[in-house]
């Protein structure tokens, strides 16, 4: 008989059950597990969190790209949150986000704002909605996949900066130095002699940074996140490589300021303490985070990228 | 079932990176698109220099205004992702709208940022003619 995740709820906190039949995929999605496991509630909190944080980003780019029909897709996206906070039958939490990923993908499509963000959106909604009805072995797996995601995101986005090689010789970052996004992290980490002849340099010709601070500033950059992704991969390092990835995270969207992707990889890195998930409360923090960011906005139209 | 469909999910993602790679490269895509996670690993610019004649008579520059700025940003962003896959045909057909001559050229160059050496270079430059 199939186990169904209803109104008692999987009970979390419990160490995930290892069956010896497990086949190679079970295995493979296992390996990042934490020392518990994530519970149906856990996952209806970060569906919810998600949605919400969707309708946010949707009614944002409203404003930004003048589009009306974003706030269709935006409120779109916060009723699937209130149906999955409100569905009874947790088994059927997915049918929601199914209706919120095809709303994504058409009004994505559509007006060309379909970016990584959205595709990472799009990927994380639509398995919840293949997951559908979500039974405990589909609900494992469906963390381990996001959880997945979280490595992968680190991992190949420091490894992308390996293979473009313009991190090694700062060549990346000192055409930034103009940027407003980047260049107060500049100014603030490289002598002040280096940015003065960045800043007058001719961008025709060759820009790269020569001095120790700057080296290492550039080179911490993919190390970091190939660090970040190292220490969720290994057992031992995973409790810390939580807490070193909310702060990486965190500390990337300082400079970037694409305050949506860094919000959604949070929620997502949750899964790796499902204690946190587990809990209520948890559901104040993109409320928390998307109402400051909102004041941000206002005080600040245009400096931040959603 | 479900799992497998997953963990193979989660495979090519882990491994996407590497045909990412040389598909941009191949199409002359930019490296931030298509989900390769390249997001401020490199720079890449797209140019679009439009140029009309009528048969016989010589080549002028195509003013910039409102109108073709928009359609030129739109295809830059499709070209973005496509790459060279996006040719310049529907811009084409809709800048000769704005423009009585009959014979159109639409450069597209584009460059990117040469990590190692620190300087942008041309890495692609394509030239389009259009009859109407």
């Amino acid at each position: 008989m199939t186990e169904v995740c209803s109104t008692g709820e999987s009970s979390p906190g419990t160490s995930p059950r290892r069956d010896r039949s497990e086949d190679w995929s079970e295995r493979w999605l296992h390996v990042l597990d934490p020392s518990t496991s994530v519970g149906i509630a856990g996952m209806r909190h970060l569906v919810v969190m998600l949605c919400f944080h969707v309708g946010c980003r949707h009614v944002h780019l409203a404003i930004r790209m003048q589009e009306p029909l974003f706030v269709l897709s935006g409120g779109i996206a916060w009723a699937v949150a209130f149906g999955c906070l409100v569905e009874r039958r947790s088994e059927r939490l997915g049918r929601w986000p199914l209706l919120l990923v095809v709303t994504v993908l058409v009004f994505g499509y559509a007006k060309t704002a379909l970016g990584n963000h959205a595709a990472m959106e799009s990927l994380v909604l639509l398995a919840i909605a293949l997951a559908t009805p979500i039974t405990t072995p589909r609900l494992h797996a469906l963390a381990g996949l996001f959880r997945w995601c979280c490595v992968i995101l680190f991992l190949n986005s420091g490894l992308q900066k390996v293979f473009y090689g313009a991190y090694f010789n700062g060549s990346f970052l000192a055409r930034r130095i103009a940027s407003d996004h980047f260049g107060w992290v500049l100014e603030l980490g490289l002598p002040a002699e280096e940015v003065l002849a960045l800043l007058e340099a001719n961008r025709a010709g060759a820009m790269v940074l020569s001095s120790v601070q700057g080296l290492l500033l550039s080179n911490a950059v993919y190390l970091t996140e190939i660090g970040c992704a190292l220490l969720l991969l290994i057992p031992r390092t995973r409790g810390i490589g939580f807490t070193v990835s909310v702060a990486t995270v965190v500390g990337i969207e300082v400079v970037a300021r694409e305050i949506g992707f860094g919000l959604m990889f949070i929620v997502l890195l949750l899964l790796f303490r499902p204690g946190l998930l587990e809990r209520r409360a948890i559901l104040a923090l993109p409320i928390a985070a998307h109402a400051v960011f909102g004041v941000a906005e206002i005080a600040w139209p245009g400096g931040l990228l959603w | 079932m479900l799992s497998r469909v997953f963990a193979t999910v989660a495979g090519l993602l882990l491994v996407w990176p590497v045909p990412h790679y040389f598909a941009t490269k191949a199409l002359v895509s930019d490296p931030w698109k298509n989900f390769g996670l390249a997001m401020y690993a490199t720079y890449f610019e797209v140019g679009v220099g439009v140029r009309v004649r009528d048969p016989g008579r010589d080549w002028r520059e195509l003013p910039e205004d409102e109108a073709s700025n928009r359609l030129i940003g739109e295809f830059v962003e499709r070209r973005r992702t496509r790459g060279k896959l996006h040719r310049p045909d529907r811009l084409a057909q809709a800048l000769s709208t704005l423009t009585p001559e009959r014979e159109m050229q639409i450069l597209v160059t584009t460059r990117s940022l040469d990590g190692r050496a620190g300087v942008m270079r041309e890495i692609d430059r394509e030239r389009y003619t259009f009859l109407f």
